[in-house]
Formats: structure tokens, sequence, C-alpha cells
């Protein structure tokens, strides 16, 4: 479905780009209007079915935040109506699940387990929703699931995490955490201050040698490895630009300086930025591009830094990437919105 | 208690070793000695308070191939009755081995690695005693081992416990967790061919096994191909050598790669190694555990020449740590079974 929805929108949208090219539009903005056109098409009812046939949670975050920034109410309204029916978990016995968010949905398949970079997108989206809207409700329903996100703190090891999810049918939780899991300005911006905090402290530890984050808190890596200080850690020392990226993103306003090293990590390779680099040392350890969200990404974080010096580094290479990935069709909503956030200037 | 206990034995077994009347094995009948003074009721404790079941497994091990009849006979009994769940009201933990246990305390979880170890011992057992309830009990583990496994994303693997409180399974697995000759000595065809095609894919590039096992990772890295690694590229030279140690039945070529590995860094052997590159990451010498170890695998794999260049350091780490008195039992009973050529 997703596939086939993005190829059409996409045949519409490279028409759009070739009459832009005779001149009846700006180019500057026809890449804009064109991934703004393809979002719109995504952001109906619970959102977009990625090619496993599952809605993801965070996709449709990311759809409800574009409605909110878009100005457009009624599509806000009716997309976090289905978003929260679906995704929210209000009508559980387990206390342990209350207000979670389940991290993917599936007709006629029970929510397998919370999601938490996946609540705090959502907490993210209804906070924009709610100041744009004037919508107090949209608030507290952020902050009843910034609160759920919280359950999922613990301390092992002397070390304190979220972890990664809440198993619904199990009733047991993840032992260890993505370092994707951490937005600590939405839990700011939620009122959860002490959970903030936390989740700037672990970033600062979490930062290694190379300028990107370790991907995975782990705690009990440390029995088959006593001694050796591997609680935080990246697989086969491989860490993502695009994910550091997106954590520096939400860690802007607490940890600036954490921000603007993960720019700088980027933006200095932008010749040839590629997916994975060695988090020890810094060397690309693929050959791969690092593609469009990873250039839509730093191009907002530059603009929330308000670094226009980057910004304008970086848009070369975002557009000549969005343009690929335009023509390609393979665009989920994830990457739509982020492109047109960062091709806007502002995601707010 | 196990700290006061092992200085203990230390003292006594420098005199013995300083006072010149002993022949060359000194060393071997110091921790023979050791070993045995641990070798009683459940097992020894750790500094954590907990008995762990795989200390306990190496000491059950060492009774039967001590031939001691009598003490084997008095850790069975114990080690079966505090470590093996008898569980009529959870079928996924009967005959399941708790990873460890401690007075008042009910057991947390299983352990694959303890399970493997205690099966192990328990064949060991059954062949010098001729005793076949050994060698049926030794299934059982096995069987409630391979309860573990799971196959997730295209990977199979085997979980590395069930919680026993909230009655679900890990979600990954470390590469210890493995040794597929245990399983093929307790007749676990399957399971042995399944763990041994699982180790050809988990030997890195340098040489040592990727540490873990955890396909969930690729939900973050997606295309990477990142379902077996080492946290931050570190493999430990001691873990690869526990995993070879029991393949060398079924993949004997891995085996001798990993003992190439050790024996060319003899002369400053650290404890852990990139995955990738096979580069030093530590600077810590890899100590006694690592050279016991590999000279049970030289051993293992008729390499004589391996067991001889690795006989020094061997020697000089094990004194070291006799005299230091921080033996706990699996090290002391690896290198007992080292020094002896011999464990089995």
């Amino acid at each position: 479905m997703a596939p086939i929805l993005n190829r059409c929108a996409t045949a519409v949208v490279v028409v759009l780009l070739v009459l832009s090219g005779s001149g009846v539009a700006r180019a500057d903005d026809a890449l804009e209007r064109a991934y703004t056109d393809v979002v719109r098409r995504m952001a109906h009812g619970a959102g977009a079915p990625r090619s496993d046939g599952y809605v993801s949670a965070y996709d449709s975050a990311q759809l409800l935040r574009f409605a909110a920034i878009d100005d457009d109410r009624t599509r806000y309204l009716e997309m976090r109506a289905a978003i929260v029916a679906r995704f929210v978990q209000t009508g559980t016995h387990d206390a342990e699940s209350r207000d979670d968010i389940a991290w993917r949905i599936h007709d006629g398949v029970h929510p397998e387990a919370s999601g938490t970079t996946e609540a705090l997108a959502l907490a993210d989206a209804l906070l924009i929703g709610a100041q744009k809207f004037n919508r107090p409700g949209d608030r507290t329903l952020a902050h009843q699931i910034a609160d759920a996100y919280m359950r999922h703190a613990t301390t092992e090891d002397g070390i304190w995490y979220i972890r990664n999810y809440y198993n619904f049918d199990t009733h047991a939780y993840a032992t260890n955490s993505f370092i994707i899991d951490y937005l600590p300005d939405v839990l700011a911006a939620a009122g959860e201050a002490n959970g903030a905090a936390r989740s700037y402290a672990l970033l600062d530890r979490a930062m290694g040698p190379g300028g990107l984050f370790y991907e995975l808190v782990q705690p009990e890596i440390d029995t088959a490895f006593p001694a050796a200080g591997l609680a935080y850690f990246s697989p086969n020392a491989v860490s993502s630009i695009a994910n550091t990226c997106t954590v520096a993103l939400y860690a802007a306003r607490g940890r600036t300086a954490l921000a603007h090293r993960v720019l700088d990590f980027g933006v200095s390779r932008l010749a040839s930025l590629t997916r994975f680099y060695d988090v020890r040392s810094g060397l690309p350890i693929s050959t791969e591009n690092a593609g469009t969200p990873a250039l839509a990404c730093l191009t907002r974080l530059a603009v929330r830094l308000g670094d226009t010096r980057a910004r304008t580094l970086l848009e070369v290479p975002l557009r000549a990437n969005a343009q690929t990935q335009l023509a390609a069709g393979n665009l989920d909503p994830t990457v739509a919105t982020s492109v047109v956030f960062a091709l806007r200037g502002s995601d707010r | 208690m196990l700290r006061l206990l092992t200085r203990g034995v230390a003292f006594v077994l420098l005199i013995a070793l300083g006072s010149g009347v002993a022949r060359a094995d000194a060393l071997e009948r110091a921790y023979t000695a050791a070993a045995r003074q641990m070798a009683q009721g459940v097992g020894v404790m750790r500094a954590d308070g907990f008995i762990w079941a795989y200390d306990s497994a190496q000491l059950l091990r060492f009774a039967a191939v001590d031939r001691d009849l009598t003490r084997y006979l008095a850790l069975r009994a114990a080690i079966v009755q505090r470590f093996v769940i008898v569980a009529p009201g959870d079928p996924e933990a009967q005959d399941d081995v708790a990873w460890r246990v401690r007075d008042g305390a009910a057991p947390e979880a299983s352990g694959t690695t303890e399970a493997l170890a205690l099966a192990d011992a328990l064949l060991v057992g059954a062949a010098a005693f001729d005793r076949s309830d050994d060698r049926v009990l030794a299934r059982r583990l096995t069987d409630a081992y391979l309860r573990h496994a799971t196959t997730e994303r295209g990977v199979w693997f085997i979980r590395n416990y069930y919680n026993f409180a909230t009655k679900a399974y890990a979600t990954n697995s470390y590469i210890v967790d493995y040794l597929p000759d245990v399983l093929a000595a307790a007749g676990n065809a399957d399971g042995a061919a399944r763990s041994d095609e699982l180790l050809d894919r988990a030997l890195g590039p340098a040489g040592l096994f990727y540490e873990l096992i955890q396909p969930e990772v690729n939900t973050a890295f997606p295309g990477a191909d990142l379902s077996y690694f080492s946290p931050n590229a570190v493999s430990s030279i001691t873990n690869a050598c526990n995993v070879a140690l029991y393949a060398v039945a079924g993949r004997p070529a891995l085996a001798r790669r990993v003992l190439a590995f050790g024996v060319q860094r003899r002369a400053a052997l650290r404890r852990f190694y990139d995955v990738r590159t096979g580069a030093a990451l530590s600077t810590e010498n890899a100590g006694t555990p690592a050279f016991a170890c590999l000279t049970r695998l030289a051993v293992r794999l008729g390499d004589e020449r391996a067991r001889a260049l690795l006989d020094a350091p061997l020697r000089a780490n094990a004194q070291t740590q006799l005299a230091a008195g921080k033996l706990d039992p699996s090290t002391a009973t690896a290198v007992v079974f080292a020094l002896r050529r011999s464990d089995r």
C-alpha cells in the first residue's frame, strides 16, 4: 500500500518538478512543495503502513507533527483522534502499560510492545499541536505519555537508563536501551524535569570519542566483560550519523555543546558523508552515502542551533539527495516530513 | 569467605613450593589441593554472596576427572538439588539450571552456559563412574537448554536466559552460551549442528568470535547486518577459547584458528582484541584463565607444539595468581586440567 501510494505521489510530483524546471515555479520551492504534497497524501487516519504491513508509531507521530506545523487543524484533529485510539494504551487492565505507546500496529494483531522513542515522538507532536492550536488537553496527554515513558526507567549496576520497551504479552521490560530512546528536550518541554536531567547526563556519558553517540546502553554486558566498561557501546563499534543526529536534535536545548559537536561531525565530512562511523575513531565504516535522512536531520539541527553557515553548506547535498530519493519513489513518512521541516527551515 | 579460604590455601602451598622438596609438578599439586578444598557442598560463594552454577559445575567436573566418586556424589546431590529447577507449575522452567543461587533468595533466571557446563560435568561423571543416570540427567538439561532456542529475523540462536519471575526469555545470546560438543555428546544432534553453524557465522575476521547475537539490534541499523557483534568491537580471548574448547569435535578448524590467535600473541597476550582487525584493545595481561584454556585447547587438538609454547606463560601466570590468593573454582579447575594435560 505504502509503495503504491508513494509511487503515485512521486509521479505527480516529478511532473511538477519538470514544470518547475520550465520556469513555472522557482526551483528552491518546488522541491519543498513536492515533499509537502507527498506528506499531505500520507497524513490521514492513523498513518501510512510500511512494507511489512505495520503502521509505525514513530512515522505517525511525524505526520501528526507535520499537520501541526502545517497549521492544518482539521488534519491534525483527524489524525490525533485516530493515532490516540490506535496507539495509546488506555483500555488496559495492566497498570504497567497504561498510556504506553504501541511501537507499531497492524489490523487484527494485538499490540506487541511499547515504544520509548515512539512515546517521546508522539509527546513532541502533541506539544506542538497544543501550542499551535491552543489545546491544553494535548499538553496534558503529552505529559501522561511522558510519565508512562518514565516508567521504563531503571537502574542496573549503578547505571540509570530507559528500558527500550515493555512487552504487553509477557509483562516484562527489555534489559537494554537504544540511544534513540532519549529525546530529553521533549521530556523537559513535557514537564519531566528530573527525567530530562537524567537523560542529559546519560547523553554526556554516551558521547563516544569520535563525536557520535554509543548506540546502546546495556549494563548486563558487564557480566561477560567484568571491569571492561562496556555498558555503553556500539555493536562492532558502528555508530550511525542519522541516529546520533536525531538524538542531538532533541538535546539542542539542554546540551547545546553536544549538539554542536554532532553538527560539526557531519558538516566536516559533508563531501563524503557515509552512514556508519567507528564510534571511537570517527573513521567511516561503510561506503554507503548517508542519504536524505542524515542530511535532513543535520539541516534541522543547524536551524535549531542557529548555525546559518552549516545550514548553507548542507543545502546542496540535502537537495541533491532529496531529489534522488523523490524520483526513486521510496519515501516513508519519517523521511518525507523531515525533508519538509529541513527545507522550510523551521519545524516548530 | 572465599577470599579467606583461598588465601589460607595459597599460604600452605607456597611454603610447599618454596621448599624445593616438590617435583616439577608442585604447581599442579598446589592447584589440585585448592580445587579439592573448594569442591564441597554446593560449591563456593563468590564475592557477590551467590554461588554460581558455572563454578559448581567445574568443581563437579573436577571430582569426576579426579576419579573421586565420594566427592562427586556429594557434590552432585547438592548441586542438582540447588540448581536444577523442578517446576510443576511452569513447564517452561522444568530442568532449567539456575545461573546462581543464594540462601533465602528464589532463583532469578536460568543459565544457558551453566546448563551446558553442568551437562558436561555429568557426562564426564557418567563415563568416569559408569553412571547411566547421569547421562540421562545431562540429556534432560540439554533438552531444557534447547527450549531457549528461537529464530528471529532469520537468525537461530539460544536466548541467554529464562526469567523465572516474569516468565520471559532474554532477547539475546552470548557466544559463551554455545558449547556444541556438549550437545552432541548428550545426543542433541540437531542442536549441535545448529550451534556449529552459528559458530561458523560468529567467527570474526581476525580469528575471535563476535560476543553477542542480538537480531533486534538491526531495528536501529536497517541493512547493516549487525545481528552478530561485539560491544565496541571488543572480543575476549578467554571467551573465544572457552567456546572453541567445546567446538573441537564439530569444528576443529575454528578451534585451531582460535588457538593460533592466542599462541601467536602469547608473549604479550591481552584480555581484549578488536574482533575485526585483531589489534589489542586493552593493556591488561590476559592472565591465567586464558592461558589455562588455550593449553587445554592445544591438548584437545593434539597440538603438542602449541601446548609446549604455552607452558611457561601458563605456569608463570598460575604461580602469580596462586600467590595473590585470588582463585575461583573455574580458574583453579581449568589450571588443574591444563597442567594435567587431560580434562576427561
